[in-house]
């Protein structure tokens, strides 16, 4: 009778949601058993220092393989659009804006064997940017390959995706002032004007 | 006992219905947003990296001529949110591959920014810690130099991994924050630093550099809202505000025009990654 009025109870707190445990019988050894989830022992790995751990499985890349910067987490080959602007595509043609960074760039790539422009003597563009990151992602569709690049790639990869890595972590990582103290060539960002001035247009 | 084992049965078809009723509430709690939800919720939350009023969500216009950013009022009938989401990534003025975009106005203050994220699951099986970086992405609109003409901050973006006890990583997210003058946490380059769940079952690292998902006590400091003097280049910017997103979700729908909110509390984004089950709310 004491049994069957705990089962009861425990069964009326069933019925209004609060408690979601399983009615055994006494003599049932499933009643002595808790209903939480039983953990896992602690390996030998997490025991080591929890510095740096030992991952379990060794085709884990270690703790310095973040994908890199041109890569990204969603495993393709990405560069940030440098015209930003919140302009229409119209006024952006007809005010457009050119990163610095890609004279030296391009003439990277086609030193390199990577020219991607239709006419070289052109001014490399955002869509010769656009371009080359296509060919790029058809060339290495496989996210979860391309996030297993190194993040500092110069001289680690070969083919084009390595061409491309060698000319944008020296190029594409610079700011306007780094390429006018390199080349000397004045740009729409450095040297600066100053605040207060009169407005700058476009 | 007899008895007994008749009332065990009737016990174990109670939970069994229980927990019917528990799968079919959370199927009619689904996520609208095209977002694949792998337990009831699923979702994590990208925190406001900044306190202030909420003046943008999703998408921009422009109207003429000052091509500002609008502000709308104390409205969730903003015209403008969200954006044409469907295919993503989101079209329009500023679209690609960015979502949940969310502006946070500042009103001529320069305060703190922190990443911080919420939600994040505390099981044995959770994420534990892991490893972040802050570059600033090189663009137009971010390469004016402080006190300049046209100055507006830099894009901070911040690479975070997510990794369990054991160390293997379960996934990784990428946020956005634009409008910042960078503290000592931004790189050029990456250097990447440790961070721990401070409520997870077991944390990753011994000592850590910062701590994520514990709200005001901890996140990623990456410096202040940029302080934007005039002449301003209206398309770039126009006033001191925080602009944020992620690389995956959408931005929390329950968020509008005019409205104040916290930084490292409120919810601005929520994201859906594989292996990372939280628990964030289904709509808030």
């Amino acid at each position: 009778m004491k049994h069957m009025l705990a089962c009861l109870s425990i069964l009326s707190v069933m019925l209004v949601g609060s408690l979601m445990t399983a009615c055994y019988a006494d003599d049932d050894p499933r009643a002595t058993s808790s209903t939480a989830t039983q953990l896992p022992q602690a390996t030998e790995a997490s025991q080591t220092s929890v510095e740096h751990p030992t991952p379990l499985d060794p085709t884990i890349p270690p703790f310095d393989g973040l994908p890199h910067r041109f890569i990204g987490f969603q495993g393709a080959f990405n560069v940030p659009v440098w015209d930003d602007r919140n302009l229409s595509d119209e006024e952006k043609a007809n005010d457009p804006w050119y990163n610095p960074s890609w004279v030296p760039f391009s003439a990277c790539l086609a030193d390199r064997g990577l020219e991607i422009r239709s006419d070289p003597s052109q001014a490399f563009s955002q869509a010769d940017l656009d371009r080359l990151l296509a060919r790029l992602n058809a060339e290495y569709p496989d996210p979860e390959v391309n996030k297993q690049f190194p993040y500092h790639a110069t001289g680690k990869v070969s083919g084009d995706a390595g061409i491309f890595f060698d000319c944008a972590e020296e190029w594409l990582t610079k700011t306007p002032r780094e390429i006018y103290e390199i080349t000397g060539v004045p740009n729409l960002w450095w040297p600066p004007k100053p605040a207060a001035t009169e407005s700058v247009t476009h | 006992m007899d008895i007994m084992r008749a009332m065990v049965g009737v016990g174990r078809g109670v939970i069994l219905a229980l927990q019917m009723l528990v799968a079919v509430a959370a199927a009619a709690l689904a996520p609208t947003d095209g977002s694949a939800w792998t337990s009831p919720s699923g979702r994590i939350a990208v925190l406001a990296g900044t306190g202030g009023t909420v003046s943008t969500l999703e998408c921009y216009k422009l109207p003429s001529p000052w091509r500002a950013h609008p502000w709308w009022g104390a409205s969730k009938n903003d015209p403008f949110s969200p954006c044409n989401t469907s295919p993503p990534p989101p079209t329009g003025i500023h679209g690609g591959s960015w979502y949940g975009r969310t502006d946070i106005q500042t009103f001529g203050t320069t305060p703190a920014v922190y990443a911080q994220l919420d939600y994040l699951p505390d099981s044995a099986s959770g994420v534990a810690g892991g490893e972040s970086y802050a570059t600033s992405d090189l663009t137009g609109c971010a390469s004016y130099a402080a006190g300049t003409a046209g100055y507006n901050g830099i894009k901070v973006k911040v690479d975070i991994a997510f990794r369990n006890r054991f160390g293997t990583q379960l996934n990784g997210l990428s946020v956005l924050y634009e409008h910042v003058a960078a503290g000592p946490y931004v790189w050029p380059s990456a250097h990447s630093y440790k961070w721990n769940n401070p409520t997870a079952y077991q944390r990753l690292w011994s000592v850590e550099d910062f701590r994520l998902n514990d709200s005001i006590n901890g996140g990623m400091p990456l410096g202040n809202v940029a302080q934007v003097v005039p002449p301003y280049d209206y398309s770039c910017s126009t006033g001191n505000y925080l602009h944020q997103a992620s690389a995956a979700g959408v931005y929390n729908y329950a968020r509008f025009i005019g409205e104040g909110i916290n930084a490292r509390v409120s919810d601005i984004e929520f994201v859906s990654l594989a292996n990372i089950t939280g628990d964030a709310p289904t709509d808030r």
